[in-house]
């Protein structure tokens, strides 16, 4: 059972389901709204927790520690501190010194929420670890991307790919360290075909909306305001099946690139291959299923999206998986957890 | 569980502390004893029942429990794990989450209780924050408005000095004419000419009202003015500036923290559909300053039609198409609102 497992690929495994998840869902939402968000915190231990310990990979699961108390505490200081800046922020100096201030913290809370993160998070037994420290989080979070505005944004695979190096480099599995390398090519391979689609459909709109506007008079849109909000929806329009689709195309297209150059000290490989197509399909199937059961099918969506997602990740073992080793440590605090998920930043395990 | 009790043995996988080597063990209950046991009979680990830290159940995940030395015991025998358990607190959570018809239940109490929230508990946390907001900061928050304010477009008032005198005087008037609750707070009046945005005023925070030239000049006597002004307080009285903005991050947070994970397209509805119910009631805040200001402009001794006047005029007034009225809707309801209270009186 264990020693024959050597470069046989072991596909990650979703076992949860819909109907199961929707019951937790449904109490974790109703106890947070009793108590006015208060339960939110143990309710995120419970999804992390039930998404967590149903994905399987060469017959182990993973499993999430937090407990609410540290996850609430983290959000309480966070929510504080928000009210406070947001006050702060219309009094003209002052309101600079905290933007300042900010920009300051945000590299401590990302590399803050993922330490927490990675030490909350196991697999087999063992917690992962994250290494990562406060210079590496300002060149990836800060520096690069401030510079890539010079370059029009035609740098982004080189800040995108330098964000996947910190944060997957520095992450370990107990005493074992994950290794990410790559070229720049498919990133720009990626980048490209985002980009072919944004362009592609704005033509294919414009030529659509171009006759309709022929004799167009501006002032028509002061008077009628259909033809204002037409425009607005239009536009809208536009932002979702331009952008929301090549968001998700250049998503799909790193994604493999990046878990199949991940390694795993002890020989250890990982390969994903998700179609972009299948991607965008889940996604904006699963969003119309959603607002259509007016939200009642949300967890049915996420189930939908997290199996395809596990179904097509693989890891290649390269030796025996029960060497892993965890190491004790000081507990984290949760602040940074807190600010990643006010914010709606993603970070964590690449899975 | 309670000591003493025993039960079968529950096989099972156990884990040395902080390590990934999986082994096939069972967990054996004896009096006052509980052990992981291998199958070769090699006691990986054993302590009192009490001891043992169980995890919380989550659908039909593998049970999890942890030894005090730290080595994991993990079972798919649910079923006989969950007995054992069975008056923990996660447990009776975990038994109201099958899935079922009670969960019927729970979707529509989760669903009035959004409503409630959304209704009840969100308005009272805002005005707690509100009552909590201490003054120096209100101050602030007006200071930095108007420097930004003076910065962006805002120009000396041009006004002479009698007819600002007269309508500094306005003002006053309608500060004593205050119900006695708001006597305490105080105002202050600024003028400023603003030839971009046209006939404005304005309320902050803090009690800062600022008339702008252009509104002074459109209209002749001081009804106009005084029921412009009347409606300003209204805002200040009522903490709407403030209120608002607590309420967007309120909404902001609760959506964020209850949403969870939904994905790119459905959190951006979600947020942008926070922000378009609030709009609602910021029209809820325009009503009631309206109420307000007429009742005070009456009381102050000035004729309340002055505000009807006032919305009256700005239709026909071209260059007011994006001053007063983009922030002012003055729907029909809203003047028959106004024209309801005039006949009233």
């Amino acid at each position: 059972m264990i020693g024959n497992l050597q470069d046989e690929p072991q596909g990650f495994e979703f076992r949860g389901n819909a109907k199961e998840w929707f019951g937790i869902w449904i109490v974790n939402l109703l106890l947070s709204i009793v108590t006015i968000g208060i339960y939110s915190a143990w309710a995120k231990v419970r999804t992390k927790k039930y998404f967590y310990q149903n994905t399987y990979v060469a017959g182990r699961n993973f499993d999430y520690h937090a407990t609410g108390m540290q996850i609430l505490i983290g959000r309480i200081i966070m929510i504080v501190a928000i009210i406070v800046f947001s006050l702060v922020s219309a009094i003209p100096l002052v309101g600079l010194v905290a933007f300042l201030a900010l920009l300051v913290a945000l590299p401590w809370l990302l590399v803050k929420s993922l330490k927490f993160n990675a030490q909350m998070s196991s697999w087999s037994n063992v917690r992962f670890r994250f290494g990562g420290g406060y210079g590496g989080a300002v060149l990836a979070y800060l520096v690069y991307p401030f510079l890539m505005i010079f370059t029009l944004y035609l740098a982004f695979p080189f800040v995108d790919r330098a964000v996947k190096r910190f944060t997957m480099n520095n992450h370990s599995l107990g005493n074992h360290e994950f290794h990410f390398e790559s070229g720049i090519g498919p990133f720009y391979k990626a980048f490209f075909v985002a980009l072919v689609w944004v362009v592609g459909v704005t033509l294919l709109i414009g030529a659509l909306v171009y006759p309709s506007m022929q004799g167009f008079d501006p002032v028509l849109m002061e008077e009628d305001p259909l033809v204002f909000s037409g425009l607005i929806a239009a536009f809208y329009a536009w932002i979702f099946i331009a952008f929301i689709p090549a968001a998700t195309i250049y998503g799909a297209l790193v994604r493999n690139v990046s878990i199949s150059n991940l390694t795993l000290e002890g020989g250890h490989r990982f390969h994903s291959n998700v179609s972009a197509g299948k991607l965008i399909w889940i996604t904006i199937t699963n969003a119309i299923v959603t607002v259509l059961s007016l939200g009642f099918m949300l967890p049915w969506a996420q189930v939908r999206m997290t199996r395809y997602l596990a179904d097509h990740t693989a890891m290649i073992p390269g030796g025996s998986l029960d060497q892993f080793v965890g190491q004790i440590e000081k507990d984290a605090s949760a602040l940074g957890d807190a600010y990643t998920d006010i914010e709606g930043f993603e970070v964590g395990l690449p899975v | 569980m309670t000591t003493g009790t025993s039960y079968d043995p529950i096989p099972g996988r156990a884990f040395p502390a902080r390590s990934s080597r999986q082994s096939e063990a069972s967990l054996i209950f004896e009096t006052d004893l509980v052990s992981l046991v291998e199958a070769s009979g090699d006691v990986i680990a054993a302590c009192p029942p009490d001891r043992l830290k169980w995890d919380m159940p989550v659908g039909q995940a593998p049970r999890r429990v942890n030894f005090p030395d730290g080595s994991l015991f993990e079972a798919h025998e649910n079923t006989a794990i969950d007995a054992i358990r069975e008056g923990a607190g996660w447990n009776r959570l975990h038994r109201s989450e099958r899935f079922g018809k009670p969960l019927i239940m729970v979707a529509l109490a989760a669903v009035v209780g959004a409503v409630l929230m959304w209704r009840f508990a969100l308005p009272a946390l805002v005005s707690a924050a509100v009552f909590m907001t201490p003054d120096p900061m209100r101050d602030l928050m007006d200071k930095g408005t108007i420097a930004g304010l003076d910065r962006a477009f805002a120009q000396p008032s041009k006004l002479e000095d009698d007819r600002r005198a007269e309508i500094v005087e306005v003002f006053e008037r309608l500060q004593a004419a205050l119900p006695p609750e708001h006597q305490d707070r105080e105002f202050e009046l600024l003028f400023r000419s603003t030839p971009l945005i046209g006939p404005n005023a304005f309320a902050l925070p803090g009690g800062t009202v600022v008339i702008t030239d252009q509104l002074v000049r459109a209209f002749k006597g001081d009804d106009v003015v005084a029921g412009v002004l009347a409606h300003e307080l209204g805002h200040v009285t009522g903490d709407h500036g403030l209120r608002q903005l607590y309420r967007s991050l309120g909404v902001f947070v609760l959506i964020s923290l209850l949403a969870g994970d939904t994905g790119p397209i459905l959190e951006d509805l979600l947020l942008e559909g926070g922000v378009l119910l609030s709009l609602s009631h910021s029209r809820d805040h325009e009503r009631a300053a309206d109420s307000f200001g007429l009742s005070l402009a009456s009381d102050a001794g000035f004729e309340p039609s002055g505000l009807l006047k006032f919305f009256e005029s700005l239709p026909d007034a071209e260059e007011t198409r994006s001053g007063w009225m983009s922030t002012h809707p003055a729907s029909g309801e809203r003047t028959q609102a106004i024209r309801d209270f005039l006949e009233d009186r």
